[in-house]
């Protein structure tokens, strides 16, 4: 009998013991799992964001304030922002886009690199189009002023329009690419200088050497709206534009009714995207993922609204899947949204140069 | 507004300036992208007098290593090295600084009251300078080869063409194209000034220095050289219409938008070259040549204001950053600026005072840098060749940093062994990019009409008169250059290699670039055949060589000129074997080149592997 109590209490104990066995190894099992959950993807690795931006310009203060709300967003992360400004941005993307994945590699752009790589093509050590986008932030959005005297009528016929003559920084610039796309899409008749900084162009503006400008529409020029020697007569976005300008025309208001649908969307959303945010190609898809989440949250939060406005920034963000999608379709080979921009815009240099009268059938 | 905070901001600005103005490489716009967080700190106008004040004496300390270590910290600097440096080799340095200090603190306070006296006519003065009248003034700019050219005209201008075509390299200002970058992406951003400072100068002037026998130790007490310092403020003194002159010409480079303020410091030294009297030959340590371009280095800060604070319209990259942290600060930029005019008048009495307060500094300084430019000149070498190379590269820390001051530096030992002045090269260079940008946004916007425009006529017109008032460069006991034939050969061969780029791959720009490389050419040609026999050195063995590779080079680009040279070398000396080689060699290059002439090739990119890939076509 006691015997048998023995053995049974032997057996409770085994049975005990190999329970709690299990147990245990299911408790490792299951906090393994927790653990490998846990940290996440933002806090494994270093984020650099770099920008080639003007120090304090639009992409280095969206890089550093981004990168601040970033930090506090995923709480041991470290992100840093590298304004990389000597070493020109067709070097900094390179480095960019053929970096490995031990940190995760971010860099701030403007639009006009989009423009830069639809002329250059394969002289560009990148491709865009493969850079996975983070999101996009705006404070670039472009609009169309004219100086004092310069009659304005956008429903008279191009030929009754004045030329206007607007200086653009160059042949590969979003200023460029927007005036040989507006001749294209509207009956304006525009013909772009090139080769200007923007402050040679504000002067020669204010001079009257000049009887249009574009400008992206941030702070700094509200002062030649308030003067009264620019009137804003154009916004080329959809996007958020400062108080200031919003007795503008948009420009689904003004485009010819044959123009395509396409490429005026096309235009807009260029105008919208204004800074791009994107990542390394090798950035691992779990570091994708929880980046955009983060931009969209980070996009939402009045905190980081509000520092932006702070340093005169107008923020219309887009997702990065937005832009991934825009990106491959306008620069992806022998897209047909591609070819459309190039004819838009080859035919838009046209009629600048006086030799097409319009650019649609 | 609270006078307490402002007269910190104002105190801390100038001692932070002060001290990194002495750092080479740091420059204006480094230093104040340094220090706009600690500005920023501020959260009124203190944050603008913090920056003005800083960038008011960046310039004042920065001449200290230009003229005692012959070490330019900023591009502006430049010119002051041309004599600053040789006064503190011979042993003048105290005085030298002391005449660069009057010279810089009288032209900040002249340029900061013309600021204050134009701010009714801001508008006035800036609209009626555009790219025509820049095209003119960097044209005069040019033209002012004659005169700080130690080594005579012709070979002035040769330097400066060649600085020019240097300017050239990277992104065509219209179409941004690349151009002459060889396939290196880290060309498309264009040779930095700080490489062809290092490489061409400080590299081959200290080289010289070092072999020169050792100079005892010259030290003397602090007394002495702070009594030389005065007696240096006290000589610049007796040059009140140069420093006002000077001053003039860095108002006027400061208000106009786009065009460098190492123009106003080059345009200074010229004037100073041409009209204002010297004991010592220029370039070999004239003292109006340090006190005009320090006068119109700092009167130009006045002048950059201006177009920045009262239109919006920052007049160089550093006053855009100004720009922003002030708007940041909430300070009104523009017309708005009318509405706190007080504004305005504190940020011009800020220069003025910041240039005043930098003369203490200047004299607690300067016993120890008179010092160590007075010690042995291999130690002066070392840290200057350190600091220049370091700078340079610090500036682009890349591998094609190195490779093109291994360049520069070779051709400056050439230059400087040949004895010719490499002072035109780095006008050239200066200027090139300003000239270039002028000509196309003056040929786009106005063509031939821009000969309408009366300030444009009336620049070119002063511009010319100059020229030909121009008084005979004198260079008493400067040693006679030397023309070897290889220095000559490779030099044409560079011209005529750039013209031969230029006519097959058809560049953005292409008449400008033929213009300076042709005329490179045939100046370089009209030296070589008027070489002065007791100096000229032999030509090579053979006179084949030298024509092939000229021909060579014209056809197919220099890398392709010397391979036909050292094939045609190996022709006629080398054994059977080597002989037949290269005649194939040559045979296929001749055949290909044909071809692609007569368009037999499908394209260009056909013979891509072997000379268009080298010379990125």
């Amino acid at each position: 009998m006691v015997k048998k109590i023995y053995f049974a209490l032997e057996s409770c104990a085994s049975a005990c013991l190999i329970a709690v066995f299990a147990l245990t190894l299911l408790a490792v099992e299951y906090s393994s799992e927790a653990w490998a959950q846990e940290p996440a993807p933002l806090t494994q690795k270093a984020i650099r964001i770099f920008t080639t931006g003007t120090p304090g310009g639009a992409s280095d203060q969206f890089a550093r304030v981004f990168a601040k709300a970033l930090e506090q967003d995923q709480p041991g992360a470290s992100v840093t922002v590298q304004n990389l400004r000597s070493k020109g941005n067709v070097v900094v993307i390179k480095d960019v886009f053929e970096s490995g994945s031990r940190e995760i590699n971010l860099t701030v752009i403007s639009a006009g690199v989009i423009f830069d790589q639809l002329s250059k093509g394969d002289k560009l050590p990148f491709d865009l189009s493969k850079m996975p986008a983070v999101g996009s932030f705006t404070s670039s959005n472009f609009l169309l002023g004219v100086g004092r005297g310069t009659e304005w009528d956008f429903k008279k016929p191009r030929a009754a329009q004045p030329q206007l003559k607007i200086a653009v920084h160059y042949r590969s610039a979003s200023d460029y690419f927007f005036a040989v796309l507006l001749n294209a899409i509207t009956n304006l008749n525009i013909l772009p200088a090139e080769g200007f900084e923007t402050d040679v162009m504000k002067t020669m503006f204010l001079a009257g050497d000049l009887n249009a400008i574009m400008l992206s529409g941030t702070d700094p020029e509200s002062g030649l709206v308030e003067s009264g020697d620019m009137k804003p007569v154009l916004l080329i976005g959809a996007a958020e534009y400062p108080k200031l300008f919003s007795n503008a025309a948009r420009l689904t208001d003004v485009v010819d009714p044959r123009a395509d649908q396409e490429l005026v969307k096309t235009v807009q959303q260029v105008s919208d995207f204004g800074r791009l945010l994107l990542a390394a190609p090798k950035t691992s898809p779990e570091a994708l993922v929880a980046l955009r989440a983060a931009f969209l949250r980070i996009s939402a939060d009045p905190v980081y609204r509000s520092e932006l406005e702070a340093s005169g920034l107008v923020s219309s963000p887009r997702p990065g899947e937005q832009v991934d999608v825009f990106l491959k379709q306008l620069l992806g080979e022998g897209t047909s949204l591609r070819m459309k921009i190039t004819a838009a815009m080859e035919c838009g240099r046209n009629i600048a140069d006086g030799g097409a009268a319009q650019c649609f059938n | 507004m609270d006078w307490v905070s402002l007269l910190i901001a104002l105190c801390s600005g100038t001692a932070l300036g002060f001290v990194l103005g002495l750092v080479p490489g740091l420059g204006g716009k480094t230093s104040i992208i340094l220090t706009t967080p600690l500005a920023l700190l501020w959260d009124g106008p203190e944050a603008g007098v913090f920056l003005i004040a800083l960038h008011s004496v960046i310039h004042t300390s920065s001449s200290i290593p230009a003229i005692a270590f012959g070490v330019p910290v900023t591009s502006a600097d430049l010119a002051t090295v041309q004599d600053g440096f040789p006064l503190a080799r011979a042993g003048r340095a105290s005085e030298a600084l002391g005449a660069s200090l009057s010279a810089s603190a009288l032209g900040g306070v002249i340029g900061a009251l013309a600021f204050l006296a134009l701010i009714p006519f801001s508008r006035l003065l800036v609209t009626q300078f555009g790219p025509p009248e820049f095209l003119a003034f960097a044209c005069i700019g040019v033209s002012l080869v004659a005169t700080i050219s130690e080594s005579g005209l012709r070979r002035g201008l040769i330097l400066c063409a060649l600085g020019m075509l240097i300017s050239m390299i990277g992104i065509h200002p219209t179409t941004s194209e690349p151009r002459f970058t060889f396939g290196l992406y880290d060309l498309w951003q264009g040779v930095p000034v700080q490489v062809i400072v290092a490489g061409m100068f400080v590299v081959p002037e200290m080289l010289t220095i070092m072999n020169r026998p050792a100079r005892p130790v010259e030290l003397a007490s602090a007394s002495y050289h702070l009594s030389g310092v005065v007696q240096g403020m006290l000589a610049a003194l007796r040059f009140k219409l140069l420093i006002l002159r000077s001053s003039f010409y860095g108002i006027l480079i400061g208000i106009l938008p786009g065009v460098g303020s190492s123009v106003a410091c080059w345009w200074s030294y010229a004037y100073a070259a041409r009209n204002v009297k010297s004991d010592v030959p220029y370039g070999e340590g004239a003292l109006p040549g340090v006190i005009a371009p320090e006068a119109a280095n700092n009167a130009k800060e006045g002048g950059a204001l201006l177009p920045t604070l009262l239109l919006g319209i920052p007049g160089s990259s550093v006053m855009a950053i100004i720009l922003v942290a002030l708007l940041t600060v909430g300070v009104p930029i523009g017309p708005q600026m009318a509405t706190r005019p007080e504004l305005a008048y504190v940020l011009g009495a800020t220069i003025v005072a910041a240039n005043f307060l930098a003369v203490p500094l200047f004299f607690a300084i300067i016993p120890f840098i008179t010092r160590i430019s007075l010690a042995q000149a291999q130690y002066v070498a070392i840290i200057a060749i350190a600091v220049a190379l370091g700078s340079a590269i610090g500036k682009t820390p890349v591998l094609t940093t190195y490779f093109l001051l291994a360049v520069a530096a070779l051709a400056g030992i050439a230059f400087e062994q040949a004895r010719w002045s490499r002072a035109p090269l780095l006008l050239g260079f200066v200027l090139g990019s300003l000239v270039e940008r002028s000509y196309y946004q003056t040929e786009q916007i106005w063509g031939w009409t821009v000969f309408a425009r009366p300030l444009f006529v009336l620049i070119v017109a002063a511009g010319i008169l100059g020229l030909l008032r121009t008084r005979k460069f004198q260079q008493p006991g400067r040693e006679a250059t030397l023309d070897p034939s290889w220095m000559l050969f490779g030099l044409l061969a560079v011209f005529i290699s750039v013209s031969a780029y230029a006519v097959l791959s058809r560049p953005g720009g292409l008449p400008l670039v033929l213009v300076i490389s042709l005329g490179g050419a045939a100046l370089t040609l009209a030296v070589l055949l008027n070489r002065s026999c007791s100096v000229a050195i032999a030509w090579p063995r053979s006179t084949l060589g030298p024509i092939l590779l000229l021909a060579g080079s014209f056809l197919l680009g220099l890398p392709m000129g010397i391979a036909v040279y050292f094939l045609s070398t190996l022709i006629a000396r080398g054994t059977t074997a080597a002989k037949a080689a290269a005649i194939s060699v040559l045979t296929f290059i001749l055949v290909a080149l044909v071809s692609v002439w007569i368009g037999s090739f499908p394209s260009r990119e056909a013979l891509g592997l072997i000379a268009w890939k080298l010379l990125d076509y």
